[in-house]
């Protein structure tokens, strides 16, 4: 149990590190994909709303600090996406039955698309750029992009679980 | 108070989110934290050294755009040069009549960009140059085509610079052709605005605009763009100018460091003023 938290943990530091050095390298039109997004949900849908909304804070406010990012702004919104994605968890849950279950990709595309709005409205707000028109080009790419990368795990879990999708 | 335990324990996931949710939005509202700073720095070295690593990989399809772009760059300069001799001469003789004093020529620093950096929608990029070469946080960095952002952070080696397509950033501008002031700001997209210019001013597509000499934060002169969009919103009494960006950013190789920061003197002034004000509005 509790080697699966400190897994979490050092998945969640790799995933900073590579969105810090290697984030352009994955982004496409200016898109990035938010890895650490993929790892929060994951993380709730096994272990439940509260240890979510803890990590997403924790993961959050790391990334803040790492990524020069408005200190607390991913705090915020990646605790709102563990928040949202607890809703989902059934107890007992193993990874590979969270990830590998095609609820599990629905319930990040639609804590990414929550966690992109929240950010968007946070990014916009002091600023001169349309929310709506920054959201549809910005969020919701972004919001697919990182659904289409968590495909990966997913077809591997689900593989490991026996079922093919 | 059996109760109360009660509440808490059976909403605790509810009432965790929400007692987390004001501390993100309250180090929100703190703003800059300062302590950060050294951390930064080290993270900033880390990245530029992880970037530089991998910074030989050529792009020959990027390098083709660059060597077409600067040919054409040479060629709107060599024009330019012919203008300026005459306008330098003109210039001089004028100064010398009016007693002007002479301003001096900045110091520029060549960097390379080692790293480009996308946080979301935030862009950053990495300069091989650091506090070890002169570079301070505040400084203009520039190419020959434009202004290209500050620098927000550094390290010994390396150097953090914030492009001008980012929210936080607000440049002090003028158009060429009128000298009419106003702000630069960036759109949220591929363009800049150009907010704060009135309706009575005569804007035409075309127009150059330049950094101006307001404000402290950018070296005056350095041109930001070309006006490609004037919007009369029938609500305002501004106009809603749309600016393309004269750099390219997504081929950005070679940069300049401006080495000069604001006279300290002229800071000390204008805080001393903004203090002032703070403190009439908060004795009101």
């Amino acid at each position: 149990m509790n080697r699966d938290y400190g897994i979490y943990v050092v998945v969640a530091l790799l995933v900073i590190l590579i969105e810090t050095f290697a984030s352009n390298l994955l982004a496409i039109g200016g898109i990035t994909p938010d890895l650490l997004l993929v790892v929060i949900v994951s993380f709730a849908l096994q272990k439940g709303q509260l240890p979510g909304v803890l990590f997403g804070f924790a993961s959050g406010l790391v990334f803040d600090i790492v990524s020069t990012d408005v200190l607390g702004s991913n705090a915020l919104v990646k605790l709102i996406a563990g928040y949202c994605a607890g809703f989902f968890h059934r107890e007992g849950a193993s990874l590979q039955s969270s990830i590998g279950s095609p609820r599990f990709i629905g319930v990040l595309l639609g804590c990414a698309l929550v966690h992109n709005a929240v950010y968007s409205f946070l990014y916009t707000r002091p600023a001169e750029i349309p929310f709506v028109a920054f959201y549809l080009k910005n969020g919701i790419a972004a919001a697919l992009y990182t659904t289409a990368l968590a495909l990966l795990p997913f077809f591997y879990a689900s593989r490991q679980r026996g079922e093919d999708y | 108070m059996q109760r109360f335990a009660e509440f808490l324990f059976r909403y605790r996931e509810h009432i965790t989110a929400a007692l987390l949710a004001i501390v993100s939005l309250a180090l929100m509202s703190y703003g800059n934290v300062t302590q950060l700073g050294g951390f930064r720095a080290l993270i900033i070295g880390g990245l530029g050294m992880v970037q530089q690593a991998f910074a030989w990989i050529p792009n020959p399809i990027a390098l083709e755009k660059e060597n077409r772009a600067l040919r054409q760059i040479n060629l709107d300069l060599q024009q330019e040069v012919m203008l300026l001799r005459r306008a330098g001469v003109e210039n001089a003789h004028l100064r010398r009549m009016l007693t002007l004093k002479n301003e001096s020529r900045v110091p520029l620093l060549p960097a390379s960009v080692v790293g480009k950096t996308v946080f979301r929608t935030r862009q950053f990029l990495t300069l091989d140059r650091g506090s070890r070469d002169g570079v301070t946080i505040g400084m203009t960095v520039m190419t020959d085509a434009g202004l290209v952002g500050s620098v927000i952070a550094t390290s010994a080696h390396y150097a953090l610079v914030q492009t001008l397509f980012n929210r936080d950033v607000r440049v002090s501008a003028r158009l060429e052709p009128t000298r009419q002031e106003g702000i630069i700001l960036w759109d949220g997209f591929e363009h800049l605005l150009l907010q704060n210019i009135p309706k009575t001013e005569q804007v035409r597509v075309g127009d150059r605009v330049l950094t101006s000499g307001l404000s402290t934060r950018y070296v005056p002169e350095i041109p930001i763009g070309r006006v490609t969009d004037v919007i009369n919103d029938p609500t305002s009494m501004f106009y809603r100018i749309i600016v393309e960006p004269a750099v390219e950013f997504g081929r950005l190789e070679q940069v300049f460091v401006i080495l000069s920061t604001p006279p300290q003197e002229q800071l000390m002034l204008e805080r001393a003023l903004q203090e002032f004000i703070e403190r009439r509005i908060a004795g009101r």
